[in-house]
């Protein structure tokens, strides 16, 4: 009995000595396992490139959100260019100026006389003609057709005539 | 002993510090928990910007579809002086570009103000001038202003905006609720240089844009008779003048031009009476043109027909202690025996006299409000006269006899081009009509101003009548100087004395002629009346030539073609 208990004593004073060791080495920074420090690498990649990614997402649409801005910059500047010279057009085409410059630049005058031309419409004639035409056509064949019929009724006569 | 020492001091240490991260840690929660929506309001204040959105003021077209007034982008020029480290450098460089001395742009730099204009809407290369110069506390920022393509172009009938595109004169401040729109507004994040955050928080309200108006003034034929008149006026060393071109058949204002005019461009560096639409606001006593109205209602009313000899014209007529005179060119005698015809293309007074007198004053009256005098036309422009006609119960006969040969009245012109409308379109009157539709940007009428009927003056057979007379006139009579080669006109010549403080007299005259083509179905109905002309001061020889010149380059225009003889027509194969 005070053997084992001896041997009891030995052995939890070897674990207290061992555990002792093992807290002092954490105190002075002992590594950690090899393995153990990859893995936890590993799993603080996983968790942080997602991360990454998203903010990496989010820096270029807002540049190209700038992009965007001025590009919609440009094209107001473009329409507002169109309107001024859409108005430049206008002023050019006044009907005083045009007439100025007509006048001074061309040589032009009113006419003392206005001479009126009336133009024939082209399209009621042809009708009119092809009508005649097939009007023409339309009495030659009632012709034939009352030559054949006399000459059928002829015809008809010398075969009764004949013995 | 040393190492329980260490031990208590790293607890007080530690204690010490989780105190101090524990009230950190409450503040934090106090910010940004319990405080949250305080200083979230604060910081989106900060962040957030408002920007007006002006909405865009509708144009104004003729009935073919040209811009008549319109918005152009300028760009206005201001300062932050207060920011500014060297206003004297600033000043000097912003001299050269915007045309003012050094010591004037000092002096608008005051230092204390964080904002002061230094032109508003500037022309499009001095903006583009101070954009190059780079200056960090000048800035510029985009507003519209209102342009008028046409210049002088029915600038009496459109009227002008001012500088922030609020109407002011004319069509423009007639239809300013349709044409100024509704502004909107932007809500946007920006950050801390001021950009537009993209994705960030917005809030946008667009504004609604005003609606564009079309009228039914034709450019081309405004042009035409702003050209003649303008001649006329300066042949005659005229005061001023007014032409009106109408369409009979609908009431529709092709033309209506005035003299002196203005350039809505720049109106405020013209005299305020230059602006004035003289077819709406000026009323005068119309004189000899009126005779038109005294001969319809006596044909009407059958007093009399157009060949029944009215009167034996002596050259007066003594009406209740007064005398009228007859006007005959040359000859003190008067015109001898006359029918209702013979008395318009005499043009004689004293026909005329007879005409009312046998009409009675109540007879002529009701015609006379028939026929729209003595009330406004509703034309919508702005400040429209309704003349001036008393009721007949204070007539005196004289009074009547006046009347009847246009004095004691006053009318507006667009008045009297829309009663002989009555003439040319077979006897019906019509509202004038200036606006024919208000459309939104979409091209989608929102109001139409439909041809508006307001029933029969007179009967056809007398319209036809009183067209015939008027082209006696102008074969026969006073008006021979508004003849059309080509086309059969008909009208009426007008020389009316102004009044003045002491009555009549003054040697102060309106000229006018009014008159149709063709005569028996009139596309046209055209005024012409040119306030005090000097020297020849006769309607027929003033305002007749003008009224030929609008007419005739008005119907080659519109395409109408020929009735007469003596037009040149040639066939073409």
């Amino acid at each position: 009995m005070a053997l084992s208990s001896t041997m009891d004593r030995k052995n939890s004073y070897g674990r207290i000595k061992n555990r002792n060791k093992a807290i002092e080495k954490r105190r002075q920074g002992a590594p950690l396992d090899t393995r153990a420090a990859f893995a936890y690498m590993t799993i603080l990649l996983l968790i942080s490139l997602p991360a990454f990614i998203y903010l990496y997402q989010n820096a270029c649409i807002t540049q190209k959100g700038y992009q965007v801005q001025k590009l919609e910059e440009r094209l107001t500047d473009l329409s507002l260019e169109r309107e001024r010279l859409q108005l430049k057009l206008d002023e050019l085409s006044a009907p005083e100026r045009v007439e100025n410059m007509a006048q001074s630049r061309l040589n032009m005058i009113y006419p003392e006389r206005v001479e009126f031309i009336t133009i024939k419409e082209p399209v009621a004639e042809t009708r009119l003609a092809s009508a005649g035409r097939l009007t023409g056509v339309w009495n030659g064949l009632v012709d034939g057709l009352k030559s054949l019929d006399g000459l059928r009724a002829r015809l008809t006569e010398v075969e009764a005539s004949q013995p | 002993m040393s190492r329980s020492l260490t031990r208590s001091r790293i607890r007080v240490i530690t204690g010490v510090m989780v105190i101090l991260l524990a009230s950190l840690l409450v503040r934090l929660v106090y910010i940004q928990i319990i405080q949250r929506d305080k200083y979230k309001n604060l910081a989106m204040q900060q962040r957030m910007r408002k920007v007006d959105l002006p909405a865009s003021r509708g144009g104004i077209y003729d009935r073919k579809g040209k811009s008549l007034a319109v918005n152009i982008a300028m760009e206005s020029i201001y300062a932050s002086p207060n920011q500014m480290s060297d206003r004297g450098r600033v000043a000097s460089q912003l001299a050269a570009v915007l045309g003012k001395s050094s010591d004037e742009i000092l002096k608008m730099l005051d230092p204390k103000r964080g904002f002061v204009w230094l032109q508003r809407k500037a022309p499009f290369d001095i903006s583009a001038a101070v954009k190059a110069l780079n200056l960090g506390t000048v800035s510029l920022i985009k507003e519209y202003k209102r342009a008028y393509p046409g210049q002088e172009l029915a600038s009496n009938i459109i009227g002008f905006a001012g500088l922030d595109m609020q109407g002011l004169y004319g069509l423009e401040v007639h239809f300013d609720k349709y044409l100024r729109g509704v502004p909107g507004y932007m809500k946007v994040e920006e950050d801390a240089i001021g950009r537009n955050i993209p994705y960030g928080v917005k809030k946008i309200v667009p504004p609604a844009d005003g609606q564009n108006i079309y009228l039914t003034i034709d450019s081309e034929l405004q042009h035409i008779a702003e050209r003649e008149l303008k001649k006329a006026v300066q042949n005659a060393r005229a005061a001023g003048g007014c032409a009106i071109v109408m369409d009979p058949w609908s009431g529709d204002v092709l033309a209506m031009a005035s003299s002196p005019t203005y350039n809505p461009n720049n109106y405020g560096s013209y005299d305020c009476m230059a602006w004035s639409n003289r077819a709406v606001h000026q009323v005068y006593e119309p004189g000899s043109i009126f005779k038109l109205i005294t001969a319809a209602a006596a044909l009407e009313e059958k007093v009399y027909s157009p060949g029944d000899t009215v009167i034996n014209c002596s050259g007066t007529l003594g009406i209740d202690r007064r005398t009228v005179h007859c006007v005959r060119h040359g000859n003190s005698s008067g015109h001898g025996s006359e029918s209702v015809s013979d008395i318009i293309v005499n043009s004689c007074n004293v026909g005329a006299a007879t005409l009312g007198l046998k009409l009675g004053s109540h007879s002529l009256y009701r015609y006379v409000r028939d026929f729209g005098f003595g009330q406004v036309t509703g034309i919508p422009l702005p400040g429209e006269e309704r003349g001036l006609l008393q009721s007949p119960a204070s007539w005196p006969r004289i009074k009547t006899a006046n009347i009847a040969f246009g004095q004691g009245i006053g009318v507006t012109p667009i008045q009297m081009t829309r009663a002989v409308c009555v003439l040319a379109n077979s006897g019906k009157l019509y509202r004038p009509r200036i606006v024919r539709d208000i459309r939104t940007r979409d091209g989608v009428v929102s109001k139409e101003y439909k041809v508006e009927d307001l029933g029969r003056v007179v009967s056809p057979e007398t319209a036809a009548a009183m067209r015939r007379m008027m082209q006696r006139v102008v074969l026969e009579g006073t008006g021979k100087a508004a003849a059309i080669e080509g086309y059969s006109t008909g009208g009426k010549t007008g020389t009316a004395q102004k009044v003045g403080t002491y009555g009549y007299g003054g040697g102060r005259y309106i000229a006018s002629f009014v008159g149709l083509a063709p005569v028996d179905h009139p596309r046209l109905v055209v005024l012409v009346s040119i306030d005090e002309p000097k020297g020849a001061y006769y309607g027929g020889v003033i305002a007749a030539p003008a009224f030929k010149e609008i007419v005739r380059s008005s119907l080659i225009k519109l395409g109408v073609p020929p009735d007469k003889g003596d037009a040149v027509i040639r066939e073409d194969a």
